[in-house]
């Protein structure tokens, strides 16, 4: 068998294994010229309280509750009758509208959002670890929502790492900081309702 | 005279149909007298049932096919071993509640089948060839799916590099083994890998055109590979693989055309394109009747 009839099979078995040293490399020797310095905050879920992932925003940079109805049933459009589970009607037989929700100032829809199980964290990349904040410190935060941060990392969800046959054994969610071609891997505190790992919201970067 | 092999040859087709519905039904009917009973089984009679299955699969299959009977009989037992496989590992890893991720899970189970039967595929049986070409391929993959882990920097372009890449491999390795091997695991093993080759490479494309990117080397060495696999399909007489590439060569040229001439030069380039396809054929087609002269005169 001469060189050019061998050339197929050198082809075929020599690509996928120049691919696989190649990813070797590029994983043990990833390119970075910083690491990640500066603080990010998250908050967590339990997993039958979805409706608390984007309730906290940030606007000017201070941490702000939003008027979500399925948080606050004060910012219902309209009133309703609880005991029957229908909407209140008027003499004229009208649903009542309401024309404002009042539910107080941030402090308190923060503590309403905690008793409803929500937890915020601050973490600190350079040592990889998360401290719990109360609704004090969380008032006190001076935050950045910027997606990237100001020293060019940006936070991201894992790979999809579950199996090829599609039976999902042992899917987890991993959390980042990601720059360009250099990614750290953040010990986050999750709940442990979310056996999945997931439940977490990124919120900003610390000033 | 002649009417004799022809006979022969409908009963045979026959026999196939009825073991391959002997074999469905088999199937069927094991598979429910299990799942019915599974829940009163304990765990490690569920591996050891699994396992156990796989063994008598192929134990048949090759005292089947030893019996020299035609009927594809063995052919069928060794399939039913072939899709075992997956199944004594999803059992294995789910009874023993292991915490192993699910990209090392794939990996061991793969790597497995590989070493099971790329072995075997050397006696050019072609349903050890195409076992062996598909758990050998999902083996490539689930081991880089297993060295990046999560890292997020490893992203979609990256999959579909990987595909494209190990597809290559495939391709070329079924190039080499076509000598040795019957027609249909060698069309289907070529088949399959043109297929991904050209669909993971348009998508590729396709996603480096979506995300804005500026005129990358990519834009260049995509069509080339496709016009030298095209090029290598009709010199090897590959039908499958010179239709599948002559696609992937016209949707490459039509998504950088869309990229840079903005639509005007397409109806110029198309034409171009297809008036350099038809001389290639025609040059093929007229090479290829000169070698049939000269075999004439031979």
């Amino acid at each position: 068998m001469n060189m050019r009839e061998k050339l197929p099979l050198i082809l075929g078995l020599g690509l996928p294994v120049a691919f696989i040293i190649v990813v070797i490399i590029l994983v043990l020797f990833p390119a970075t010229n910083s690491l990640p310095k500066i603080n990010f905050v998250y908050t967590t879920n339990p997993s039958s309280r979805y409706e608390l992932q984007g309730a906290l925003v940030v606007v000017n940079g201070k941490v702000t509750v939003q008027n979500s109805p399925n948080i606050f049933s004060e910012c219902l459009d309209y009133e309703y009758d609880k005991q029957n589970n229908v909407m209140s009607l008027d003499m004229q037989g009208k649903v009542i509208q309401k024309d404002h929700c009042d539910v107080g100032a941030t402090e308190k829809r923060l503590t309403k959002l905690f008793s409803m199980g929500m937890n915020v964290f601050e973490h600190d990349p350079a040592k990889n670890e998360s401290r719990e904040l109360t609704v004090e410190e969380v008032l006190r935060l001076n935050l950045d929502d910027t997606r990237v941060s100001r020293d060019g990392f940006e936070f991201v969800y894992g790979r999809n790492n579950s199996d090829f046959y599609g039976f999902g054994n042992n899917y987890r969610q991993d959390y980042y900081l990601k720059n360009g071609r250099y990614a750290t891997d953040m010990n986050l505190v999750l709940p442990a309702s979310n056996q999945y790992g997931d439940g977490v919201t990124f919120i900003g970067w610390v000033r | 005279m002649q009417t004799a092999p022809q006979i022969q040859k409908q009963d045979h087709t026959g026999m196939i149909l009825i073991a391959i519905l002997g074999g469905i039904l088999l199937a069927f009917g094991l598979g429910k007298l299990l799942s019915d009973l599974w829940p009163y089984f304990g765990p490690i009679t569920r591996i050891a049932l699994t396992v156990f299955g796989f063994l008598i699969a192929h134990t048949s299959g090759y005292f089947l096919s030893k019996l020299g009977n035609k009927a594809y009989t063995g052919t069928i037992f060794h399939l039913i071993g072939i899709f075992l496989l997956p199944l004594i590992f999803i059992v294995l890893f789910r009874e023993t509640n292991s915490t192993i991720s699910g990209a090392a899970q794939s990996l061991i189970m793969f790597t497995f089948g590989a070493l099971a039967y790329i072995p075997v595929a050397f006696t050019r049986r072609s349903v050890f060839v195409l076992a062996g070409a598909w758990y050998g391929f999902f083996a490539c993959l689930s081991l880089v799916s297993f060295i990046v882990g999560t890292n997020p920097v490893f992203d979609g372009y990256f999959d579909g590099y990987t595909w494209l890449v190990f597809a290559l491999g495939l391709l070329f390795i079924g190039v080499h083994i076509t000598r040795y091997v019957r027609p249909i695991p060698a069309f289907l093993i070529n088949f399959v890998a043109s297929l991904i080759v050209v669909v993971s490479g348009l998508m590729l494309s396709d996603a480096h055109r979506r995300d804005g990117d500026g005129f990358a080397l990519w834009d260049i060495w995509f069509p080339v590979l496709m016009a030298a696999l095209l090029y290598l399909g009709m010199r090897l007489r590959v039908f499958m693989q010179s239709v599948l590439m002559g696609i992937g060569l016209l949707g490459a040229v039509m998504i950088l055309v869309g990229r840079y001439f903005d639509g005007i030069g397409l109806p110029i380039i198309l034409s171009l394109l297809g008036v350099g396809l038809i001389i290639v054929a025609y040059f093929q087609v007229a090479k290829t009747k000169d070698k049939v002269a000269q075999a004439d005169k031979m």
